[in-house]
């Protein structure tokens, strides 16, 4: 059967009613009743007792005549509440005490009782208390017996009586009806909490229950996240906490199977395999995204089979493995090559058996190794460069131990690689590249985490040997260093070579010493030393004298030989300090560093000359050189390289010219005359062209016929630019160069065309020429060339040469004069007694003439040895056949001490000052006109 | 709703009754016999003051009605102003209900034959041993200008005033109606009486201040029966001496003549006298210190509310 209850929210409230209508329905009709009978028996007995002591009081005070005593303790009694009467009667019912005052002395009958009169008696016969019920007045009389004295028998006691009238609502029915109160509140409470009782259980109940309803149909729907929110921790309190501890435990356990598959999920979306489950029969039951992306479908959603997914040679090979691996229930691990559209790929494949519960199938991973298999390749063809490379590869950990290297670096190092592997390793030595080396290298692999560049390494031996060294830091995944590795390059051949290279850039092959563009750089150097520390520093520009001779006579090797010996003899007297350089051909410098005094310069640069002035043995010749030395000063001097340089050249001429063999500080006035002589010799190069050149004639005449015998040609210059231009300076400065070549050949052209005319076409000309053309045989041609042309008559020419210029090369000079005397002109020594006046080549060389030099002849009357020398000269002369002419005559005293001497020709201002050919002719008409 | 409305209903219904029932008890009223009082059993056997609602417990001595008072037998008494402050000793909350009458006579001195208040230089006084007794004497003393060292005191008690003074035992006597009138019957001469100091002394009726606060309306209807009493003594004055005769065990002509001796205030003066011109109040204190004095009262009365709330009489 079933029981259909109602709800809890009215069933409590309806017990409660009901509970409470029995309840009242209990008080009415049992517990009233009752009550009303217990109350009813107390009050006769309380009134039972009260009268007993009333009657036994009463009596004893009455026996006595205590009528006073008797209204007192009468009147003590009424004042009980429930009291409403309380009379003493005598036998005669007449009233001797009562509550009432006023009725003393009345009779019973009198008095407001309801009592029946019979009903006394009875009492009195009786002689015990009765109660009589006056049920109308709520009342009950108590009645008992008094004994009192008989006024009339004094020894005898009458009876009377004692009546208490009681109110029964007062005595026993006022609790009754508290009682009834009582019950009513009860009720009452009853009733009013019926609804308090619904409306608790609709707030506190039924509502939580509605809650906790709600919480399991939430749950039921599938929302485990909805918390039921009920206080208390009452049972539906409890039932709610653990509701929601069960939600909260499904919720977890959802979240984790959740996570689970999101795991699950997340695994196969990254797995960089393809991973398939296919049933036993072959249907896909899961493929992964890779799968998907690779077979370009899924197989498990549109429901594919194996055949229908691979091509039929992978399928069968899939069915069988797949058979295999269920027969065998445990994993199975296989490589297969597969080809897919026309892709090969190399799978590393595991395939597993699933059970679950009937139905099994087979769960594939298939990594794809193929690129694996070309890096496994790589990884070997890299270790075969490692081990085959000539280059030493050095691979280290975090503590710089070694921990792998080739063979190329063990060879290179000169140890075993077993020796090699886990012993310490520096990348930079620095007590052999320095502190600062290590420290950069150190932070730039920190920084940039590589470094390349060239350093020194140690062999096992101690020897050391150039590297060209590439250096990476390893890092591990926390970014920090783990060690390195380093390639080693020995660069110990490319390093010999660039030495050899340097040396051939920067030094003299020839001498070792440095070259011109090393000086420079040298110079430059010190020239910022100079500005940078104030340091003054000098220049020796050593030029060699008469190299060229050596050269010229005894050829370049041995002029070769000799520029080693003197680098040698340089170095020798030179401080480690000084840099001696050869600039080319026979000009050295020498840079002297930190020069404190010019005392000191001149000390080294005498040291030198005599060093060089030595005699030098080559291929067993003695030879003989000397050198001229110009020294500059800077910053004094010229505070460019340049300036610098130009000028140490400069005094180097200066002292050149001072006479060799000497050295020359630079000052100014060799800088103006530089200048000049530049100006000079820029000028001299376009004399010609310009017309600027002309001859001056000066006459030798015999004193004796006052004949002029030879014309003497002089040059004359008069430039554009510098003005007149002495033949000295002019002269000197054509020597150094080819233009006195183009100055002879101008010189002998123009004496041609002059000599025919008038006066000239009746003398013989004399023409100069400077000992440095003795070098070539140019003026020769030049001078048969005009010969031959029949320009010049060779019986009317005569070449005077200074005595230098036969000293310099004696043999050659003797060969080229000689030819000349055959063509039939005839030769002058010219300044005789300036020279070497030797008397051996006087008497070997084809001389025809020895002029006299003016210094001698100016001091004819005033120096008596120069006077004897010309008289010896000229008599010598005539004993060796020779003519003499005497030059710078200018009085007659002279002439007439030459005369006297049989000197054969006169030259100077005596006779005739140098003049055009012009103003000869002019003068020669003059003469004619005045003869 | 509707549910809850009648229960709620219901509820009150049934206050209400247990409200009644708790008043439904009468007041206990306990007096001595004095024609002052008689006006409560006027009114009670002219049925305006009913038993059940007030009950009269007729007593021989005020010692047993203020006993009757402190163990709380009684709820209301009828004493004199002195046996009301001895009392307020004793029961905290008693009030101070309404003035019943003033002794206008009532109260005297009665001596031998032609003696005056001067004559009784060195007699023997009889006086109980009451505050009132001592007070009255002192007054009646100091009116004389004499002091109590003038006069021997005798301590009697009120039912040896009669006997004593009879049998020559004292020269005089302080006493009071209706021993005053039999005393005066049997050829006593009255030298002094309350009504040479009107107003002093004071009958009232009493009340425990907590049957106020329970059972206002039984004290409410108490005062009304008793003006209804005093109405009847006034307006059926014959009527009325007969009733008192009864019970004051006099002729009806000495109930006329103990009754002179008093004076029963009307309502309107009753209500000055408790709150007006504050009579009672400053016979309270003067009582007081003659009390405290005459080592009576052990301690000091509070009297400041000594008087029921007004509203009671509103």
């Amino acid at each position: 059967m079933k029981l259909t209850y109602p709800p809890l929210r009215f069933l409590l409230p309806l017990l409660i009613l009901i509970g409470g209508a029995l309840a009242l329905l209990f008080v009415l009709f049992v517990a009233r009743p009752y009550l009303l009978h217990l109350t009813d028996s107390n009050a006769r007995t309380e009134i039972s007792y009260s009268v007993n002591r009333l009657q036994g009081t009463l009596e004893y005070m009455l026996l006595r005549g205590d009528e006073e005593g008797v209204q007192r303790e009468i009147a003590a009694a009424s004042m009980r509440r429930y009291v409403k009467h309380l009379v003493v009667l005598d036998d005669q019912n007449r009233v001797i005490a009562s509550s009432r005052l006023a009725d003393r002395g009345r009779l019973l009958s009198d008095l407001s009782l309801h009592l029946p009169g019979d009903f006394l008696d009875d009492i009195k016969s009786s002689g015990s208390l009765n109660f009589y019920d006056s049920a109308h007045e709520r009342t009950i009389y108590g009645v008992a017996p008094v004994a009192l004295p008989d006024p009339g028998e004094p020894r005898q006691t009458a009876r009377g009586s004692m009546v208490i009238e009681v109110d029964t609502q007062l005595l026993g029915n006022n609790l009754l009806g508290r009682i009834d109160n009582f019950f009513l509140w009860i009720a009452g409470f009853i009733l009013l909490s019926a609804p308090l009782v619904w409306y608790a259980g609709e707030r506190f109940i039924n509502r939580r229950l509605a809650r906790i309803m709600g919480g399991i149909e939430a749950m039921q729907a599938g929302h485990y996240d909805q918390e039921v929110k009920l206080g208390g921790g009452d049972e539906l309190g409890q039932i709610a906490t653990a509701l929601n501890r069960l939600a909260a435990s499904i919720r977890v356990s959802r979240e984790e199977l959740k996570n689970q598959n999101a795991l699950f999920d997340e695994v196969m979306r990254h797995i960089p395999a393809l991973v398939s489950i296919v049933s036993e029969k072959g249907n896909f039951v899961y493929a992964n995204r890779r799968f998907q992306s690779f077979y370009k479908v899924d197989p498990a959603k549109k429901g594919l089979d194996l055949d229908s997914t691979f091509n039929s040679g992978i399928t069968r090979r899939h069915r069988e493995l797949n058979r295999q691996v269920l027969a065998r229930g445990g994993p199975m691990q296989l490589h297969l090559t597969t080809e897919f559209e026309g892709r090969e790929t190399t799978w590393f494949m595991v395939k597993f058996p699933l059970m679950n519960g009937e139905s099994r199938s087979v769960c594939t991973v298939s990594l794809d190794i193929t690129e694996q298999e070309t890096n496994e390749q790589l990884v070997n063809i890299s270790r075969r460069i490692f081990e085959n490379t000539s280059e030493g590869i050095l691979i280290s950990d975090r503590d710089q131990r070694i921990v792998e290297v080739n063979d190329s670096f063990a060879r290179m190092n000169g140890s075993s690689k077993e020796e090699l592997i886990g012993s310490r390793v520096e990348i930079v030595d620095s007590s052999l590249s320095g502190e600062r080396l290590k420290e950069q290298v150190d932070a730039t692999l920190a920084v940039k985490g590589s470094w390349q560049g060239e350093l020194t390494c140690r062999r096992a031996d101690g020897s050391t040997y150039p590297v060209r060294l590439s250096v990476s830091a390893i890092r591990d995944r926390f970014n920090r260093q783990d060690g390195f590795f380093a390639i080693y390059q020995d660069i110990s051949a490319e390093k010999e070579a660039e030495e050899s290279l340097q040396k051939l850039a920067y030094n003299d092959a020839l001498t070792g010493l440095y070259n011109r563009a090393s000086f420079k750089l040298h110079l430059q150097k010190a020239l910022e030393r100079m500005k940078r520390y104030d340091e003054q520093f000098a220049v020796l520009f050593i030029d060699l004298d008469r190299f060229k001779e050596v050269n010229d006579s005894f050829g370049h090797e041995c002029g070769d030989r000799l520029l080693e010996q003197v680098a040698e003899r340089l170095n020798e007297q030179l401080r480690e300090v000084d840099l001696a350089c050869r600039l080319g051909g026979d000009e050295f410098t020498v840079l002297v560093p930190h020069v404190d005094q010019t005392e000191g310069l001149a000390v080294l640069a005498d040291k030198l000359i005599a060093a060089i002035s030595k005699p030098y043995l080559v291929d067993g010749q003695e030879l003989f050189i000397g050198c001229s030395i110009g020294i500059v000063l800077a910053p004094t001097d010229g505070e460019e390289s340049d300036l610098l340089m130009r000028n140490a050249d400069a005094a180097m001429y200066h002292a050149k010219e001072s006479g060799r063999g000497c050295h020359a500080f630079f000052d100014s006035e060799i800088d103006d005359r530089n200048r000049r002589r530049i100006q000079v010799k820029n000028g001299l190069r376009l004399a010609r062209t310009r017309g600027e050149l002309s001859l001056a004639y000066q006459p030798e005449v015999d004193p004796v016929s006052g004949e002029v015998k030879i014309y003497e040609a002089l040059m004359r210059w008069y430039s554009n630019e510098i003005g007149l231009v002495s033949p000295v300076e002019f002269i000197a400065v054509a020597e150094e160069s080819e233009l006195i070549e183009e100055l002879t050949e101008w010189l002998i052209a123009q004496v041609a065309a002059d000599c025919q005319q008038a006066p000239l076409n009746r003398a013989k000309i004399s023409i100069n020429l400077s000992p440095r053309q003795f070098r070539s045989e140019s003026w020769l041609r030049q001078v048969n060339a005009a010969v031959d042309s029949g320009s010049v008559d060779p019986g009317r020419l005569c070449i005077e040469v200074t005595e230098s210029a036969l000293v310099e090369d004696f043999s050659r000079a003797h060969e080229q004069l000689k030819e000349i005397q055959k063509l039939g002109i005839e030769v002058a020594i010219d300044d005789f007694g300036t020279g070497y006046s030797s008397l051996s080549y006087l008497k070997r060389m084809p001389i025809d003439y020895l002029k006299i030099d003016r210094s001698f002849v100016a001091d004819i009357g005033q120096d008596t040895d120069d006077q004897t020398i010309v008289e010896t000269v000229i008599v010598m002369a005539h004993a060796l056949g020779l003519k003499v002419v005497a030059e710078g005559a200018e009085n007659s005293q002279q002439v007439e001490f030459l005369t006297s001497h049989q000197c054969d020709l006169i030259q100077g201002y005596y006779y005739a000052k140098p003049a055009s050919l012009h103003d000869l002719a002019a003068q020669e008409r003059e003469q004619l006109n005045t003869h | 709703m509707g549910i809850i409305r009648n229960c709620l209903a219901y509820l009150m219904i049934m206050l209400a009754l247990s409200g009644c029932a708790e008043d439904s008890k009468p007041l206990r009223l306990g007096a001595v016999l004095w024609p002052g009082y008689e006006p409560l059993f006027l009114a009670r056997s002219q049925g305006d003051l009913e038993e059940e609602r007030v009950g009269l417990v007729e007593l021989l001595s005020t010692g047993e009605v203020m006993r009757g008072v402190r163990n709380g037998a009684l709820d209301v008494a009828a004493l004199t102003l002195d046996e009301a402050l001895l009392l307020a000793q004793d029961v905290e909350d008693l009030k101070i209900l309404l003035v019943t009458d003033t002794s206008y006579g009532a109260d005297a001195i009665l001596a031998d034959g032609e003696m005056t208040m001067s004559g009784l230089k060195g007699k023997r006084v009889g006086v109980d041993s009451t505050a009132l007794g001592a007070y009255f004497l002192s007054r009646a003393l100091a009116e004389s200008g004499m002091s109590e060292s003038d006069i021997i005191p005798v301590s009697l008690s009120v039912d040896m005033h009669e006997s004593a003074f009879l049998n020559d035992e004292v020269d005089a006597v302080v006493t009071f109606e209706p021993i005053r009138s039999r005393l005066l019957g049997t050829g006593a001469n009255q030298v002094f009486s309350s009504r040479d100091i009107p107003n002093e002394i004071i009958d009232l009726l009493v009340v425990r201040g907590a049957i106020l606060k329970d059972r206002e309306e039984s004290v409410r209807y108490l005062i009304d029966a008793w003006y209804s009493g005093v109405r009847f003594l006034r307006e059926k004055p014959q009527e009325a001496y007969g009733l008192m005769s009864e019970r004051l065990g006099l002729t009806e002509e000495q109930v006329e003549t103990s009754l002179e001796g008093l004076s029963i205030p009307d309502r309107k003066e009753v209500r000055s006298m408790l709150y007006d011109n504050n009579g009672i109040r400053a016979q309270a204190d003067r009582l007081e210190r003659l009390m405290i004095a005459e080592g009576l009262l052990t301690e000091q009365v509070q009297l400041d509310d000594i008087v029921v709330a007004r509203s009671l009489w509103d």
